[in-house]
């Protein structure tokens, strides 16, 4: 009596446990493809880095933070070089930072610009030097 | 490229700019010159890796500046 109650009201057990079987199925099937595709993510991250970073970004931007630091002693010296090279040395590492930039070498750019200022103070200071 | 022309051009004025350092009688710090040859030999290495091929070329050129700078600072700490 009780089952043909319950088909009455439309509670088809047997066939939602049935169904509810077979979602977990899909849900266990869904979860192990996603594991299987974060895995292959994590494979392929340091071909994923090499395409964002590049190593030539880091030598290049290293190899322009040694010359800043090189350039320090210059802006704190009272000596200056020639206005003319202060202001072309700058102008031209500017446009290394834009031809970097189009090369994707970001950290470079950032480098680039430093010391395109550094060139620029420098200049600056053979400027207010030749004034006074 | 035109990158490659851009850098090399660049670095090209920068090999000028060397020359009254190499010519004067006066010259920078040993270590400053032979550090600048060092990086710039490196850049002329990372340049090639990048297909920047006129800019290895005037890389190579201004690192043998600064080498030549960097003999010339250390003959005259010798004498």
């Amino acid at each position: 009596m009780l089952p043909y109650l319950l088909v009455g009201f439309g509670f088809n057990l047997s066939d939602a446990l049935a169904s509810d079987a077979e979602y977990f199925a899909y849900f266990f099937e869904s979860v192990s493809v996603a594991i299987r595709e974060a895995v292959a993510h994590f494979k392929n991250l340091p071909f994923l880095g090499r395409k964002i970073i590049m190593w030539q970004d880091w030598v290049i931007s290293i190899g322009q933070f040694l010359f800043l630091v090189a350039l320090i002693p210059s802006i704190r010296s009272a000596e200056k070089p020639a206005l003319g090279t202060s202001l072309m040395t700058g102008i031209v590492l500017t446009v290394f930072a834009f031809t970097q930039f189009t090369l994707g070498l970001y950290f470079s750019v950032v480098s680039a610009i430093t010391i395109s200022i550094g060139w620029y103070i420098l200049a600056w200071q053979s400027y207010k030097l030749r004034k006074n | 490229m035109w990158q490659d022309w851009v850098i090399s051009i660049g670095q090209f004025l920068f090999l000028v700019a060397l020359i009254p350092s190499i010519r004067s009688a006066e010259k920078p710090a040993l270590g400053t010159s032979l550090m600048t040859g060092i990086v710039l030999t490196v850049f002329a290495f990372t340049q090639f890796t990048l297909d920047l091929y006129f800019s290895v070329v005037s890389a190579i050129a201004i690192a043998i500046g600064w080498y030549t700078l960097a003999w010339q600072s250390y003959k005259l700490r010798k004498n």
